[in-house]
C-alpha cells in the first residue's frame, strides 16, 4: 500500500521534527536563562502554533472535494498528538502556560490549550475553562473547553445554564455530552495511558505487518483486546469519528 | 449514524466468522448520549464499541486529528482487516468524511483469508 510507505517516510520527518522540538527549538525560544533539559511548555506551544497551519487547511477544506479532511500526505496530526502527550507528561510545568494560552490570539493554540487542560487533573483550570466555554468567540474553542470542563468533573448546574446560552449546534451537543458525565472525571488510567504511551509506535499499522495490539475499555464497561479474537477468521477494525 | 452503517454490515461479517470491532476516540459519555437520543442504549450495539480517549490506539493506526467534523478535530474514518495471526491484510483510510469500503469489498477481503 503506497499510503503506508508514505506514512513511513512521513514518520521519519516527524521524528526529525520532534528532535528539533526537544533541543534546538526549545533552546532558541526559551532564551539564555533556560536550564538545560528543563521542560518549556511555552516553547512547545509556540512550535505547535508555527507548524499547525490552520489557515491553509481552512482554505483547502472549503475548496476541495475532500471535505472536512486533511490530505493523507499531511502529517501535522503527528505533531499535534506528540504535543498533547508532551504537555500531559509535564503537567506541572504546563498548567500555567496552558491557562495563558487560553487567551492567545491564535484559535488553534486556544483549542490545543482547552483540549490539553482536560487531561491535566488540575483544579486551577476548572473556573477558567468554564469562562472560556461561555465566552470564547470561536465555537471550536468553546467545544473543547466544554469537553475539558466535563473531564475535570464539571458541575451539572453550570452545564445546564450553558445549554441555554450556547447557540452553536456542535458546542451545544458537547454540552449534552458533558452533562451525561454527571460530574464523572476523566479516569486516571486514560491520563496514564497517554502519558506513558510509546510514541515510536505512531502510525505503525501497515499492511503486511503485525497489527498493533491494544486493550481498550468498551462502552458497556469491561475491556477488550485484539488478541482475544484469535478464534475468529478475521477482525474488521473500524475507526469512527465518534458521531456513533 | 456510523454505528448504524456498521450494524448493516454485521450479518455478512458474522456469516464469515469475522469479528467487527469499532473504535470511538472519546470516553463513552458521548456515545451514551447519542444512543439515548436515538432511543437506544450501549446494549443495543451488538459488537464491541471500544473507547480510545487517550487517542493512543488511534495514533498507532494513523488516524487522529485529520478530520474536522461537527467543529471537532476527530479521527479519519478507517477500516483495517486483520487476519487470525494478527497481521494486517487490508487497510482503507477515508478520503472524504463518508468514504467507506463497501460490504462487498470487505467480503472479498475476508474470503481471501478463508481460502
Amino acid at each position: 500500500m503506497t499510503i503506508f510507505k508514505f506514512q513511513r517516510a512521513m514518520q521519519f520527518s516527524f521524528f526529525s521534527l520532534i528532535a528539533a522540538l526537544s533541543t534546538v527549538a526549545l533552546a532558541q525560544v526559551s532564551g539564555q536563562d533556560q536550564e538545560p533539559g528543563k521542560f518549556d511548555a511555552n516553547a512547545v506551544i509556540t512550535e505547535f502554533s508555527r507548524s499547525w497551519d490552520e489557515s491553509a487547511w481552512e482554505n483547502e477544506f472549503r475548496t476541495t472535494p475532500e471535505k472536512y479532511m486533511r490530505s493523507k500526505s499531511n502529517d501535522d496530526w503527528q505533531l499535534r498528538m506528540r504535543t498533547l502527550q508532551v504537555l500531559v507528561q509535564h503537567s506541572e510545568e504546563s498548567i500555567d502556560p496552558l491557562l495563558e494560552a487560553l487567551d492567545s490570539d491564535s484559535m488553534p493554540v486556544r483549542v490545543l490549550a482547552a483540549q490539553t487542560l482536560g487531561f491535566l487533573n488540575s483544579d486551577k483550570a476548572f473556573a477558567k475553562l468554564l469562562e472560556v466555554a461561555k465566552t470564547d468567540k470561536h465555537p471550536t474553542v468553546r467545544l473543547y473547553a466544554i469537553d475539558s470542563y466535563g473531564m475535570l468533573g464539571g458541575k451539572t448546574e453550570q452545564l445546564e445554564m450553558l445549554l441555554q446560552s450556547e447557540k452553536n449546534r456542535d458546542a451545544k451537543l458537547h454540552v449534552n455530552y458533558a452533562i451525561e458525565r454527571a460530574g464523572t472525571k476523566l479516569d486516571e488510567e486514560t491520563r496514564e495511558t497517554l502519558s506513558k504511551w510509546d510514541s515510536n509506535k505512531i502510525a505503525s499499522a501497515m499492511v503486511g505487518e503485525q497489527a498493533p495490539d491494544f486493550t481498550l475499555e468498551t462502552a458497556n464497561g469491561g475491556k477488550v483486546s485484539l488478541a482475544e479474537f484469535k478464534g475468529k477468521s478475521a477482525v474488521v477494525l473500524v475507526f469512527i469519528y465518534g458521531d456513533t | 449514524m456510523q454505528l448504524g452503517q456498521l450494524r448493516a454490515k454485521l450479518s455478512k461479517l458474522t456469516e464469515l466468522n469475522a469479528q467487527l470491532v469499532a473504535v470511538d476516540p472519546h470516553d463513552g459519555f458521548s456515545a451514551k448520549f447519542l444512543l439515548k437520543d436515538s432511543g437506544l442504549t450501549t446494549d443495543d450495539v451488538n459488537f464491541p464499541l471500544l473507547l480510545d480517549p487517550s487517542l493512543t490506539v488511534s495514533a498507532e493506526y494513523g488516524v487522529p486529528f485529520q478530520m474536522r467534523i461537527h467543529s471537532e478535530w476527530s479521527n479519519r474514518p478507517a477500516t483495517f482487516v486483520i487476519d487470525k495471526d494478527g497481521k494486517i491484510r487490508f487497510a482503507h483510510l477515508a478520503s472524504t468524511f463518508n468514504d467507506r469500503p463497501s460490504v462487498d469489498t470487505i467480503e472479498k477481503e475476508l474470503r481471501k483469508l478463508i481460502q
